[in-house]
């Protein structure tokens, strides 16, 4: 075990990967700093590339760019009081405040060394519980993997915001979808309409771009303006910076416990990371011998939102890499570039991959100390392209889905069908129904129904009767029917 | 009717296609997505009624609603307008000529300076040739007019 480890950390040090990891982490720094485009859309733009490399270069790539997302973000946040993503909202509350008062620096030395070492900590925090897990993970046969599925896809249905009946629809749609195409049981191609492009099912990148990318760009459109609608100061002095990053380690202790909380909460399928950060500068706050400071400017304001909203990506990454349920939408998306690349996450994947689950991690730390050594003195730079037109980025954005779409194949129809799932997105956008429940479910259909058959031919229809799947099975049901019960309940006692 | 109704019927006819279809599929086929499509169908039912009874209750749409809205559509009309554009231009001249060709034209019609918009148009040409072209060796579509010539 420890072999694989210090291979699969070594392997993170080699000069292409390192090359890799720096392309990554510019492009995620660039588009976090642009509110509205997320470590979602940092992904959804590299994924096409996953099928021109190989895995040991794609993953260094996307998922640095991912990890940095979020330092890229806290930087309109300070500033510009625009936060680049919607986790970075909480950032808001102290971080503009602060620089209102002539301490930009100072907030951003905060937020730039709270952010990539609670990152780094989340997926210490990961690494750690890997050895413990895999016993558990063991005892997860079909039924229990099954049930798990559903039950991921249900809690991310019911936590998730907006009207729980439309989140089950965008599920039950999602998993439809993921069965367009050649039937992984009997190899008969099902859905497919008469049209011969859907005889290999729905491709990852087309939707993922459709869905994501493509609203985006019709959001930038029909917008138009600046994307930060502020003028800001960004101006910012070394010694300030430092001051930032020393109130870091002066309040180690609430560093440590937020970024505890962000691991934890990420590591729940469908809570969130608005949540994670909600939930520490909340803790935050009651923990403080001085709450009423908080909103005007206080340094632990910034320090909790800022370690958990990292520290929550290192564990939204385990039930990914243990089970094969993504925490979150960007590791449900994540998950999708691994299965393009031929890697599927899961029980089998922890054993037989330690070392790659080990350079994965390798990669995350990594990418968020260059982010950090990138963006500390460019900070105040890289906050003005928050300032460029959105007329100006849509036309961009849409030419590298068009391209991206192309690249997957070399096919225009990959073009037209990632429009058209564009439209799908953008109204499900507009419609509120949950474009990340939908993809979630679309990437874990297939293994579902996988899981479903395996379980009837193993043991019937009694599979539902094993200890583990029946308890799954009825956090399920509890999960999907507490709010219609309890409403009724009320009804009832109400009279 | 609402556009939200109209998306809800949409769901409800596709999950409704999808059961009808699957009956006609091998038994191992269809029975996990007749699992999921029956309840989810069941549930699109419920929505649809929830929004027309929703719908019933408030009735009246005041008159700066109906001009908010034409104004809307016609925004999104201009954008559907874009990237159709976008595909015919990429579909009959190619990309290398295509995609250049919307970001300038884009970047011109929105009033942005002759500098910036061909400097961007020729940046995304070089990302096209030298990215996509050159260094992952993809091949790139000709477009139907460059085809019909050769």
């Amino acid at each position: 075990m420890f072999a694989d480890i210090a291979t699969g950390l070594l392997s993170t040090l080699e000069p292409m990967v390192l090359l890799y990891i720096l392309g990554g982490v510019i492009f995620g720094l660039v588009l976090g700093v642009l509110p509205g485009l997320s470590g979602i859309t940092v992904i959804v733009l590299l994924m096409p590339l996953c099928y021109n490399m190989t895995a040991e270069s794609a993953i260094p790539l996307i998922l640095a760019g991912y990890s940095v997302t979020y330092q890229g973000g806290s930087i309109t946040a300070v500033l510009l009081n625009v936060p680049g993503v919607a986790s970075n909202a909480a950032t808001l509350l102290d971080g503009f405040p602060m620089t209102q008062q002539g301490k930009s620096g100072r907030a951003l030395g905060i937020t730039l060394t709270a952010s990539p070492l609670g990152g780094i900590l989340g997926v210490v925090i990961l690494a750690s519980v890997i050895p413990v897990i895999r016993p558990v993970v063991l005892a997860f046969t079909s039924p229990e993997c099954l049930m798990l599925v559903f039950m991921g896809i249900s809690l991310i249905a019911v936590l998730g915001r907006g009207s729980m009946r439309k989140a089950l629809m965008a599920a039950g749609l999602g998993l439809l979808f993921s069965f367009v195409g050649f039937s992984s049981i009997t190899g008969m191609p099902r859905y497919a309409f008469g049209v011969t492009y859907l005889w290999d099912g729905i491709r990852t990148v087309t939707l993922a771009l459709g869905l994501f990318a493509v609203p985006t760009a019709v959001s930038l459109m029909t917008t138009g303006g600046t994307i930060a609608q502020v003028s800001g100061q960004v101006a910012t002095a070394v010694p300030d910076i430092i001051e930032g990053i020393r109130d870091v380690f002066r309040h180690w202790w609430l560093f440590l416990r937020s970024s505890a909380i962000g691991c934890l909460i990420g590591a729940i399928p469908g809570v969130g990371g608005e949540a994670a950060v909600w939930l520490a500068y909340g803790h935050a706050k009651q923990t403080s011998k001085h709450p009423e400071k908080f909103g005007t400017g206080c340094v632990e304001g910034i320090v909790a939102p800022e370690s958990a909203n990292n520290a929550k990506e290192g564990g939204s990454l385990l039930p990914m890499l243990a089970f094969g349920i993504p925490g979150s939408l960007g590791v449900a998306i994540l998950m999708g570039a691994l299965l393009i690349l031929g890697i599927e996450p899961g029980p089998l994947f922890l054993q037989e991959s330690l070392d790659l689950t080990f350079a994965m991690i390798g990669v995350v730390v990594l990418a968020n100390i260059i982010g950090a050594i990138i963006t500390l003195p460019a900070a105040a730079k890289m906050a003005r392209i928050a300032f460029a037109p959105g007329h100006i980025l849509a036309p961009l954005i849409l030419v590298l889905v068009s391209l991206g779409a192309y690249a997957i194949a070399n096919d225009m129809m990959d073009v037209v069908a990632t429009f058209i799932f564009g439209a799908l997105g953008y109204s499900m956008e507009k419609f509120g129904y949950s474009r990340a429940t939908f993809f979630i479910a679309y990437i874990l259909g297939v293994l579902a129904e996988r899981y479903f058959h395996l379980s009837l031919a193993a043991y019937g229809f009694m599979f539902l009767l094993r200890p583990i799947a029946l308890t799954l099975f009825i956090i399920t049901m509890l999960s999907l029917f507490s709010r219609p019960l309890g409403n009724v309940l009320r009804r009832i006692r109400s009279g | 009717m609402r556009p939200h109704t109209v998306f809800a019927l949409i769901l409800l006819a596709f999950f409704g296609v999808v059961i009808v279809i699957s009956l006609g599929y091998d038994q191992r086929d269809k029975l996990f997505p007749l699992i999921i499509a029956i309840p989810t169908a069941f549930i699109a039912v419920v929505q649809i009624v929830e929004e027309v009874r929703a719908r019933t209750k408030s009735q009246v749409v005041p008159d700066e609603k109906q001009v908010a809205r034409q104004g809307v559509f016609r925004g999104y009309g201009a954008v559907l307008g874009w990237i159709a554009g976008l595909l015919v231009a990429t579909y009959a001249l190619g990309l290398l000529i295509g995609f250049p060709l919307f970001t300038f034209l884009y970047l011109k019609l929105h009033r942005v300076g002759w500098l910036l918009s061909i400097t961007l148009a020729l940046a995304i040409a070089g990302l096209v040739y030298g990215g996509f072209a050159i260094a992952f060796e993809m091949p790139l579509y000709k477009g139907l007019v460059f085809m019909l010539k050769s």
